[in-house]
């Protein structure tokens, strides 16, 4: 009977204290934070006409530089390959590092179309350059892998290349903006009908244009 | 008769302060006891967060950083929400705080036009 006495009493004593650790056990103190942040997009596209430097190098003139003309070149042909380059001041779009482009478009007027279509290759250009940037000096040079091909089509127009990936990394600032180059592929026949033509920041009309939907 | 007495007098003494104690700890998981609100919660000292964003050629969203994380939300979990101008979710992440910022990359395929806004959640102990 003693026996029994001990055990029940301990058995009553186990039995309580399990259940009060168990509901010590569910008392916790978490806390939640919650906010919210709202993106103010553009109204319209910020359209910078003109780059703030453009030029094309030559390889027949390794040593010689062309900016200042109505036209900047792209060529193919091996021996006399011409390529452009570009780059577009982004500070008038007023873009805050914290926003960042939501589409971002390169837009060329082509003066003069090729006999027969070659693709354009816009590659984002890594070391600083200037308008009197020759061939030779072009070879120094990096470039990234290609942002965008396009097709030059063989008629005069405006040929686009999607940038809004370069554009963004501009706006924030993960990479330095020295524009970009174009040069032409495909099959060649003779620099003559092989030759394509940009309008330059220097012509009249049509002139280069980045266009950028950002938020702000 | 007398240790009989004495081991029930003991056992009844054991259970007895045992309950007490258990009633105890049972009253402060009461629904009374907790909207009392005695035990104090306090959050990890947020004022605010930011995010921005990076985008591929394709202008789909490939990172969103969240800056303003102070020091000591380390250890608690953000959860991130990416929202379309209606409210819609396009995605939602949440990760442990490492840092005073934090990088999230898995975001599906959200196209930055229609990212509209960002929803924080900081959750901790």
């Amino acid at each position: 009977m003693t026996r029994l006495l001990v055990l029940l009493a301990i058995g009553l004593s186990a039995a309580t204290a399990t259940a009060g650790f168990a509901a010590t056990l569910s008392v916790s103190s978490w806390h939640l934070w919650a906010g919210r942040q709202t993106l103010t997009k553009s109204v319209t596209p910020c359209t910078v006409t003109g780059a703030a430097a453009d030029t094309f190098v030559d390889q027949a003139s390794p040593t010689s530089p062309n900016s200042g003309g109505a036209t900047i070149d792209a060529l193919a042909d091996s021996g006399s390959q011409r390529w452009a380059f570009l780059r577009f001041d982004l500070s008038t779009c007023s873009i805050p590092p914290t926003g960042g482009a939501d589409s971002a478009t390169l837009r060329l007027y082509m003066t003069k179309a090729p006999a027969r279509t070659f693709t354009l290759t816009l590659a984002r250009v890594l070391g600083a350059w200037s308008t009197t940037l020759t061939w030779n000096g072009a070879q120094s040079l990096s470039y990234a892998a290609a942002t965008a091909t396009a097709p030059s089509g063989t008629t005069a127009g405006w040929v686009t290349f999607t940038v809004t990936g370069d554009v963004d990394q501009f706006i924030h600032g993960l990479t330095t903006n020295n524009g970009w180059a174009v040069t032409a592929s495909g099959s060649t026949q003779n620099a003559n009908k092989d030759l394509i033509q940009f309008a330059s920041s220097s012509a009249a009309a049509n002139k280069p244009q980045l266009v950028v939907d950002y938020e702000k | 008769m007398t240790v009989l007495s004495k081991t029930l007098g003991f056992a009844l003494a054991v259970a007895a302060a045992t309950a007490a104690f258990a009633a105890a700890a049972s009253l402060a998981v009461g629904a009374r006891s907790l909207s009392a609100g005695n035990a104090p919660v306090t959050s990890c000292g947020i004022a605010t967060l930011s995010a921005t964003r990076t985008v591929d050629n394709s202008g789909t969203v490939t990172k969103v950083t969240v800056a303003g994380i102070p020091v000591a939300c380390n250890g608690e979990t953000l959860s991130l929400t990416l929202v379309d101008s209606n409210g819609a979710v396009l995605a939602s992440v949440s990760a442990p705080i490492s840092g005073t910022t934090a990088a999230f990359s898995a975001l599906g395929s959200v196209s930055a036009p229609s990212l509209a806004g960002y929803r924080f959640a900081v959750m901790g102990a």
